[in-house]
């Protein structure tokens, strides 16, 4: 393995080790060919990095080439943010979705700003189905409710001053249930068009 | 210049060439292939852009994925492989394009800096 007993000094092999769990760590959920070729090249680089940096001693030589390179949490955050948007707009499943926003929030102001309506979106989708789990509970307060003392909602309410007028009544159910169906379909597609023009670079 | 106005203009000059590594890249490549420590030895040069070197990986695996460039690993004598670049011709294709844009930008600034004058 590249690097491995590379060093003469045992602190300098234990700073590399260190890097090189942390590369292991951060890129731990890549697939396992892209996560060899990464490792690789990253650690290809640092040692060239590493036999061209000007210090005298070893361990200021690495200490120095790992500087220029960066924290890896950091800069392979966007790769990281990539794979787990490509692999939700797949699956869609909800823990991919997580962790693709979560990624993505520390990729760039307009990213982030993207996730955190997209992050509405997703709550509003828990919103319409707490809708329709809650209306046989609570059929009341859950709805398209005009209360008796004049207000409405349209969803959950606590007002205890009685139902004037259920618009939906039961068909809130289904209704909400595909609304929310809907949205969260058509949300975790659009992760995959935003993943495909955000290069910039593609006509 | 105060010292603010110059946090400024560097913050700015940062965003700037930022937001344009993917342009750097392919013109890096255009003429010969380059491996990644190589690419930015000459990116720094030349550009001045002081960036963490490992921003190039991500940018390189995503440019690799949209069939801009391509690469291929060679063996050398030092022992420590090197994955080299170049540039496909989707990549050539879009850099001439990337370049006529970039002209057009260029110059309908100077329109508006001139109009300044």
């Amino acid at each position: 393995m590249i690097g491995e007993n590379f060093f003469k000094n045992a602190i300098t092999q234990k700073i590399w080790n260190q890097y090189d769990r942390r590369l292991q760590h951060i890129l731990r959920r890549t697939d396992k060919e892209e996560k060899k070729e990464l490792l690789l090249e990253i650690k290809s680089h640092l040692l060239e990095s590493f036999r061209q940096d000007p210090a005298e001693s070893e361990e200021e030589k690495l200490l120095n080439a790992i500087d220029r390179l960066g924290d890896p949490e950091i800069f392979l955050r966007p790769l990281i943010a990539d794979k787990y948007m490509t692999r939700a707009s797949r699956t869609l499943r909800p823990k991919d979705v997580v962790k693709g926003l979560y990624f993505s929030l520390f990729t760039g102001f307009k990213k982030a700003f993207v996730s955190f309506l997209l992050g509405l979106g997703y709550i509003l989708v828990f919103v319409l189905a707490a809708i329709a789990v809650l209306k046989p509970f609570f059929p009341n307060h859950v709805g398209l409710i005009l209360f008796n003392d004049g207000s409405m909602t349209g969803g959950m309410s606590f007002n205890s001053s009685g139902v004037k007028i259920d618009y939906l009544g039961y068909w809130v159910i289904p209704i909400a249930a595909c609304l929310s169906v809907l949205l969260y379909i058509g949300l975790t597609k659009y992760l995959r068009i935003a993943r495909r023009s955000r290069s910039g670079i593609k006509k | 210049m105060t010292r603010e106005k110059g946090t400024l203009l560097s913050n700015w000059e940062s965003q700037v060439r930022k937001g344009t590594l993917d342009f750097i890249i392919l013109l890096c490549l255009r003429k010969q292939e380059r491996y990644g420590y190589e690419m930015i030895k000459t990116i720094k040069s030349v550009t001045g852009m002081n960036l963490s070197e490992g921003t190039i990986y991500p940018l390189l695996n995503r440019l690799k994925k949209d069939e801009l460039i391509t690469s291929r690993w060679v063996e050398m004598e030092t022992g420590i492989p090197r994955k080299y670049y170049w540039i496909t011709e989707k990549g050539q294709d879009t850099l001439k394009e990337m370049e006529k844009s970039w002209a057009q930008f260029a110059a309908s600034l100077s329109l508006l800096s001139e109009d300044k004058k």
